[in-house]
């Protein structure tokens, strides 16, 4: 009986050491996200959701802490709420708790657990190297908005300089009196089957 | 037009942001989505029925009005051949058809663009179209073209319809019967129904929508437009078979 107390002491004592080792990596990587809010960029935002002809777009964009993002640039700009390079700084200034996952290569694996209960996020699968602290994928749970998947390449900033965000999106439904007469009735019902569709954008990064 | 400016400067905003509430949820949407350019594409939309009354109320009127008045007759004793007198007639209804779409076209784009601006436009076909500024107005163009062919065939089957029962009210409601049955047929794709689809008029008077489509699909657009010019060229015939072969005492 003893020896076993022993044992769950000393395993105990090492995942300790060990989840205090990490929390170091998790706080290097807020500290850098963090202390970046205002950030300016060039976007060129490509995006492809079924049901929607956008024309690939070039948007200069302040981002500011907490507040709407300062779009510039020419006729209709969307410019996605989810998976943008201010969403991290976002995810990462909040309360929250991380957990060590696993480590690939020189990359850790991290979910990050939110304790705000009116933040957006609730949970966020997240891959970040840990000599560079460079976020290169995550997994971001909403509470309204579904699940937004990121992949991140970098240059040579410590920011991305392209972003493939993958989610769902509840297809548009056009009530019919807006329904050009190329699109027929039969049409528009064949939409009401499959409430969501994928989403995928690209945002391609120039940094100022 | 004025009413479908005033109606949108009011609500506009309002019902595009009900139409494009998913997109709200997930994007930053930034620019002026109700502009000049989107009324002008909407007040287009009144080729569907609107236009048409409005051209064929003239187009009918100027064949089965001489038979009402009786004026054909006098017309007739004059030296010029039955022919000619029918050619002129034609004419005189394609020149009014282009004069009128000329007037749409100028109500339906300049005050849109004085009051609201410019801008690119939003397009439900298909989904979700994002017409760029840049290309806006030669697409507009073209469909102001294409509906122009579109309107002279519809004028050309009122006319012979004129011709038929020399009485305007009549050619009008026939016309107005077909081009309102035709549509019914064509929304609603319903079983055997939608294998009639391209023998309808009313499908492909809609085409003048697919310049507004991101990828101009200009074969399927040329297809109906060679279809709207065999029917004009075929209910300009009967007319003129029928003119030569009618007997105006009666």
């Amino acid at each position: 009986m003893r020896k076993w107390f022993y044992i769950l002491i000393g395993l105990n004592f090492f995942s300790v050491f060990a989840q205090n080792n990490h929390d170091e990596k998790i706080n290097a990587l807020i500290k850098q996200y963090a202390n970046k809010h205002n950030l300016k960029c060039e976007i060129v935002v490509k995006i492809d959701i079924e049901g929607m002809h956008i024309p690939d777009k070039k948007i200069y964009t302040e981002f500011k802490k907490d507040e709407k993002p300062i779009m510039k640039g020419d006729g209709l700009m969307l410019l996605p709420k989810k998976g943008t390079i201010n969403q991290f700084n976002e995810l990462l200034s909040s309360p929250l708790q991380a957990i060590y996952l696993s480590k690939i290569k020189d990359n850790l694996v991290y979910k990050l657990v939110s304790l705000d209960q009116n933040s957006d996020w609730i949970t966020a699968d997240i891959i970040f190297n840990e000599q560079t602290n460079q976020i290169f994928e995550s997994t971001v749970n909403t509470r309204k908005f579904g699940t937004f998947h990121t992949v991140n390449l970098y240059g040579d900033q410590i920011y991305p300089s392209k972003s493939t965000i993958t989610f769902d999106i509840k297809k548009i439904k056009i009530p019919l009196k807006f329904v050009g007469r190329e699109q027929s009735v039969s049409t528009y019902s064949d939409q009401n089957k499959n409430e969501e569709v994928k989403g995928k954008i690209t945002l391609i990064y120039h940094y100022f | 037009m004025l009413i479908v400016d005033l109606g949108l400067y009011s609500d506009g905003a309002e019902i595009f942001s009900y139409l494009l509430q998913p997109l709200n949820d997930n994007f930053y949407v930034e620019g002026e989505i109700v502009n000049g350019y989107l009324i002008a594409y909407l007040a287009l939309n009144t080729l569907w029925v609107h236009i048409p009354v409005l051209i064929i109320i003239v187009t009918t009127h100027i064949f089965s009005g001489e038979f009402e008045m009786g004026t054909i007759r006098i017309l007739l004793t004059q030296p010029i051949s039955r022919k000619n007198l029918l050619t002129a007639k034609i004419i005189s209804m394609i020149i009014y058809t282009i004069c009128f779409m000329l007037v749409v076209v100028f109500f339906a784009l300049v005050p849109s663009m004085i009051f609201f601006g410019t801008g690119d436009v939003l397009v439900f076909i298909d989904g979700i179209q994002f017409i760029q500024e840049a290309t806006f107005l030669s697409r507009f163009l073209y469909a102001s073209t294409f509906a122009v062919l579109a309107m002279i065939a519809f004028s050309s089957m009122a006319m012979f319809f004129a011709l038929w029962f020399k009485n305007t009210l009549t050619a009008i409601l026939l016309s107005l019967g077909l081009l309102i049955l035709f549509t019914l047929i064509q929304t609603f794709v319903l079983g055997i129904f939608s294998s009639w689809q391209p023998f309808l008029f009313t499908y492909h008077i809609a085409k003048w929508q697919l310049f507004f489509v991101d990828e101009i699909p200009f074969r399927t657009i040329l297809n109906s437009a060679y279809f709207l010019l065999a029917m004009s060229i075929f209910f300009i015939s009967l007319s003129f078979l029928k003119f030569n072969k009618m007997n105006i005492s009666e």
